[in-house]
């Protein structure tokens, strides 16, 4: 088995130890403060995706965290509490939006697809500020979690812990087998050299806008947990800020790796959460420290953890 | 006179005030290879994004296998069987020669919304991607990078992975761009054994190379076409001489 997969094995693991960590240290939060950032994972997992093996640099993605999360809001407000529903919801919607938001965007590349995607990405940001039957600036609280009766409870946080490391293993998971599949080595070639893809008969718009909205979707599960976990949903979910710290999870964790864009999720709210205690310039020392680790490892800090003496011949995928 | 494979009626494209193709009729025969030579800003490269359809024409009309092509885009016109290669070489650096050649492979056989079986050790992939290999002699540097291959190495797998889609016809842009003498001839060697089993529009600049393989060759000056007629012809037109070949050339 390859040292990429270890390393995401080793990972989970370490996540899956987390509560019995908060329990022998006393510390509860602890769960909390990692079920955020499994999810945030996940969201940054579905970036690297498209950002690392097909190249395509969203700067938009928090909308379909934010579309998830609104999804189940909105629903529950309309007093459905189904998780059945909310979860299959959350996905259709937001990959809906990713078909359309692609199918426009990836016509466009380089510095433009930056910016469509930005813009399509603020436009989330201000409808969900303009409805105000949702909350508006607001935001909309939710009453409860997610129901799936009695099998699977979200309001126990232990439960809703480990559905959500599974739900992330899972992932990681299918991530490997796609990426080295017919489908993931052909958008890492469109990466390398889509104008020679196309001329040898592939249509390439085609497998970006796939490999576009398969993030999506996954980005919309994200976005459900994070509801289920805050039972709060507001704009500012689908800032372009947010976007940004996603990109930033996913290159300082390690483009194109799988693994890296968990260990960025972790390093980054890791540090957000103790700079934060510490003192008010956080984002100060929050960027110096990242901006050290993608100095020091072209990688990310996956390239850093796996690297060796052949770095030369390492190959951009797990 | 036998099918005409590829046809291009009045091709025409202009960059400004630049004609860079100038109503240019061009007519390849099934089984030929067709060699498309001229001086530098002739318009060659911009005949073989027109043919291959990464430019859209101004005005004209081209037909392969005796299907309009003209609107078609630059995927639909390879699944066609019209598939080029590449003057500068356009590989995946960071993949093996093999895995090269099984993007090509997998271009033709369509299934690449595949996500599941791990595609590097598919049989159904491997098997003719290094049965092409092999038939440019490259069969012992599969599982290179291509990064780590020389010029002449990657030149041949330019060729291969064109050979991998099972194309009608071969659209090669200056495959000995860059080439030495010795990695020159293996190509020329390899080129004349293929244009038995294709048809083969070369564009090329090495003379000795085209005369030594052409059955018909087009002289494009200009974006406009001077003459198109056997080697012997070209070699002996006077017009070609003063305006290509110089003082002396062929001779």
């Amino acid at each position: 088995m390859d040292r990429t997969k270890v390393l995401a094995m080793l990972t989970v693991l370490g996540l899956a130890l987390v509560p019995v960590a908060a329990w022998a240290f006393d510390e509860p939060f602890w769960i909390d403060l990692f079920a955020r950032v499994a999810i945030f994972a996940i969201a940054a997992l579905s970036l690297d995706l498209i950002l690392g093996f097909a190249g395509l640099v969203s700067f938009g993605h928090a909308i379909y965290m934010g579309l998830g999360a609104y999804t189940v809001g909105i629903l529950s407000y309309h007093g459905i509490t189904a998780g059945l529903v909310h979860f299959p919801a959350a996905i259709v919607v937001s990959a809906l939006a990713a078909l359309m938001i692609g199918a426009i965007s990836l016509r466009t590349s380089g510095v433009f697809f930056i910016m469509i995607t930005l813009a399509f990405g603020q436009m989330g940001y201000f409808l969900a500020i303009s409805i105000n039957a949702y909350g508006g600036d607001d935001g909309l609280s939710i009453n409860r979690q997610s129901d799936f009766g009695s099998l699977l409870r979200l309001d126990d946080l232990h439960v809703f812990y480990y559905l959500v490391i599974v739900i992330l293993a899972a992932l990681l998971w299918l991530g490997f087998r796609l990426v080295n599949s017919r489908f993931g080595l052909l958008l890492q070639a469109i990466r390398f050299n889509e104008r020679r893809m196309n001329a040898l008969g592939f249509p390439t718009f085609r497998y970006k806008l796939a490999a576009f909205v398969i993030s999506g979707a996954v980005c919309g599960l994200a976005g459900a947990l994070l509801a289920n976990l805050t039972l709060f949903v507001s704009p500012s979910l689908m800032h372009w800020f947010r976007s940004g710290e996603l990109l930033v999870m996913v290159i300082a964790g390690g483009m194109a790796t799988l693994v890296g864009p968990v260990l960025g999720a972790i390093i980054y709210l890791m540090l957000e959460h103790v700079l934060a205690g510490l003192t008010v310039h956080w984002p100060a020392v929050l960027g110096a420290i990242l901006l050290l680790i993608v100095l020091f490892g072209k990688q990310g800090l996956a390239g850093i953890l796996l690297a060796r003496k052949k770095v030369k011949e390492a190959k951009p995928h797990g | 006179m036998a099918d005409v494979l590829l046809s291009a009626q009045k091709v025409s494209k202009r960059f400004g005030g630049i004609v860079a193709s100038d109503v240019i009729d061009l007519d390849v025969e099934a089984g030929t290879l067709h060699a498309i030579i001229g001086p530098n800003g002739a318009g060659k490269t911009t005949l073989v994004a027109q043919l291959s359809g990464e430019l859209r024409l101004d005005s004209g009309e081209i037909s392969f296998a005796g299907r309009d092509m003209t609107r078609l885009a630059m995927h639909e016109r390879a699944q066609a069987g019209l598939v080029r290669s590449f003057q500068i070489t356009s590989v995946v650096p960071q993949l093996t020669a093999c895995e090269n050649v099984a993007l090509a492979v997998q271009a033709h056989d369509g299934h690449s919304f595949r996500c599941w079986k791990p595609a590097r050790s598919d049989a159904s992939l491997r098997d003719p991607a290094l049965a092409c290999l092999n038939e440019v002699g490259l069969a012992a540097k599969a599982d290179r990078l291509v990064g780590s291959l020389a010029h002449g190495e990657k030149r041949a797998l330019e060729i291969a992975m064109v050979l991998a889609t099972r194309p009608k016809m071969l659209l090669l842009d200056e495959p000995m761009a860059g080439m030495g003498p010795e990695d020159s001839a293996r190509l020329v060697a390899l080129l004349a054994k293929l244009k038995q089993r294709f048809t083969i529009l070369l564009i090329e600049h090495d003379m000795d190379a085209v005369f030594a393989l052409a059955d018909r060759i087009t002289v494009l000056v200009y974006g406009r076409v001077m003459l198109t007629g056997s080697p012997g012809d070209v070699r002996t037109d006077p017009k070609v001489r003063e305006a290509y070949l110089g003082e002396g050339a062929g001779s």
